[in-house]
């Protein structure tokens, strides 16, 4: 077990645990310059989040050579309340600046990753366009926005489908600032796509299905973009929002491990 | 609070530690003891809740993660539910070392209460005082209930194969649902020779339980 408790930020307590890969996985990944996964939870995913997603991905990772913090944003699950006087979008820029300044102490140079779960993105995007040791980002249920092609797949599946009765899972989804305005969303992309920032961007079906049904939708829905092949989507149709089966969480590791150390 | 591991440096527990905020009062420290599973969230923010208000109260208050739940190291295996027992004791031998003398008072929600008061029943530890916070009374339908909202949620569309143990994404082992569903906790309590346990419906009621002179 290399997972260790830890303490951090301006005020000494934003809480997450800071696993460190085996010396047998780091060997084998033989790549000092791997990034570090970088796991900030908000309300949604405060603790260990559902079905222990963040701790399950930190574990598959360390697996496979990469380190990676997952931590509560201030005021969520083990950390202590933001300080006064800072708005909550400003106490979350903060709390995910907190956290890379406590990592990159050891390793100025160090790179990293950081992930966001469901379509409340502002935070790590806003850090993402402004510190360079920030080299890449993953969103896994981001902003999504409807189509004219995916009113196109809906009425089709409606029409071959009908009466098969798709479950609906029920995990919440927050809405921020990207997820409510679609070029604010596309603006984004385009600063860190500039910056030279990698992304992936993760979509499930079940009830995610209602803004998001085929991978080519995300370029659809926004304006032309010059992402210079930097910016990865994957569909994962099968998964439900929540991810509730084994089989589609270990999918989802998978993709988002591979992306990192490739 | 703070956060750390303890226990088997192979399969350790996390535990938030709060310490009295204000010069400790009489009174026995307490354990809270989260539930599991598709439970385990939101009772884990309503055991922060309490163990704040108690610790601003004077206690000393540990907070810990079962075995393979929340950010406790392991999967759920085999023999998951004795050792779910086990951790009980070594929190409480945890939080026995951490608050010194004066005695401990543990307090359960829904699963965390039943597999508390087993524990309790089984390891022969001296406790001041026992809180069963919503308990879930028959481990039976508990699981009923689980596989209940999981053929709801997902048997329609993913018909689980064969040997599938999950349930709403969870690993469910045939030994633990046997044991979850074989465990009354009126049989428990009615075994057992400790405290008289004190059943709370609310947090403002298993915060007066544990606060209690």
């Amino acid at each position: 077990m290399s997972e260790r408790a830890v303490q951090f930020g301006r005020t000494g307590t934003l809480a997450g645990v800071l696993a460190t890969p085996t010396a047998t996985a780091a060997a084998t990944a033989a790549d000092d310059a791997l990034p570090l996964l970088v796991m900030p939870r908000s309300a949604l995913l405060q603790g260990a989040a559902p079905r222990r997603l963040t701790v399950e991905l930190a574990r598959a990772a360390r697996e496979r050579g990469l380190q990676s913090l997952r931590f509560d944003l201030g005021g969520c699950g083990d950390s202590g309340e933001r300080p006064a006087g800072e708005t909550d979008d400003a106490a979350a820029v903060n709390d995910v600046c907190d956290a890379l300044d406590f990592l990159a102490r050891p390793d100025p140079q160090r790179r990293f990753v950081l992930l966001g779960v469901n379509a409340d993105l502002d935070a790590i995007v806003r850090v993402a366009a402004e510190d360079e040791r920030v080299a890449g980002l993953v969103s896994i249920n981001g902003p999504a926005f409807r189509t004219g092609g995916y009113w196109l797949r809906r009425c089709a599946r409606a029409l071959v489908f009908s009466g098969s009765g798709r479950p609906d899972d029920s995990e919440g989804r927050a809405a921020g600032r990207l997820a409510r305005d679609r070029h604010a969303f596309a603006a984004a992309i385009q600063v860190l796509a500039d910056r030279g920032v990698r992304m992936l961007h993760v979509y499930s079906g079940g009830a995610t299905a209602r803004e998001f049904n085929h991978a080519r939708q995300f370029w659809s829905m926004l304006p032309p973009l010059r992402t210079n092949g930097r910016l990865a989507v994957a569909h994962l149709p099968g998964a439900d929002r929540g991810f509730t089966c084994r089989e589609d969480r270990g999918q989802l590791y998978d993709l988002c491990i591979e992306w990192m150390t490739r | 609070m703070t956060p750390f591991f303890f226990g088997d440096p192979k399969r350790p527990l996390y535990a938030r530690y709060h310490a009295p905020r204000v010069a400790a009062a009489p009174g026995p420290a307490v354990l809270l003891c989260p539930s599991i599973a598709h439970e385990h969230a939101g009772s884990s923010a309503a055991l922060s809740v309490l163990a704040r208000r108690l610790a601003a109260n004077g206690r000393h208050v540990l907070c810990f993660d079962f075995s393979a739940t929340g950010e406790s190291a392991g999967d759920i295996g085999r023999g998951q539910f004795l050792r779910w027992l086990r951790d009980v004791d070594l929190a409480l031998e945890e939080l026995a070392g951490l608050a010194g003398t004066g005695g401990i008072a543990v307090a359960g929600v829904r699963v965390g209460a039943l597999l508390a008061a087993t524990a309790l029943a089984t390891v022969h530890r001296a406790v001041h005082r026992l809180v069963l916070w919503d308990p879930v009374e028959r481990g039976a339908e508990f699981m009923a209930a689980l596989e209940a909202q999981h053929r709801r949620q997902l048997g329609r569309r993913r018909p689980a194969p064969a040997g599938h143990e999950d349930l709403l994404g969870y690993r469910f082992p045939a030994d633990l649902r046997r044991n979850l569903a074989f465990t009354d906790l009126r049989e428990v309590l009615a075994s057992a020779a400790g405290p008289a346990a004190v059943i709370a419906r609310s947090l403002d009621a298993a915060a007066a339980a544990l606060e209690a002179p």
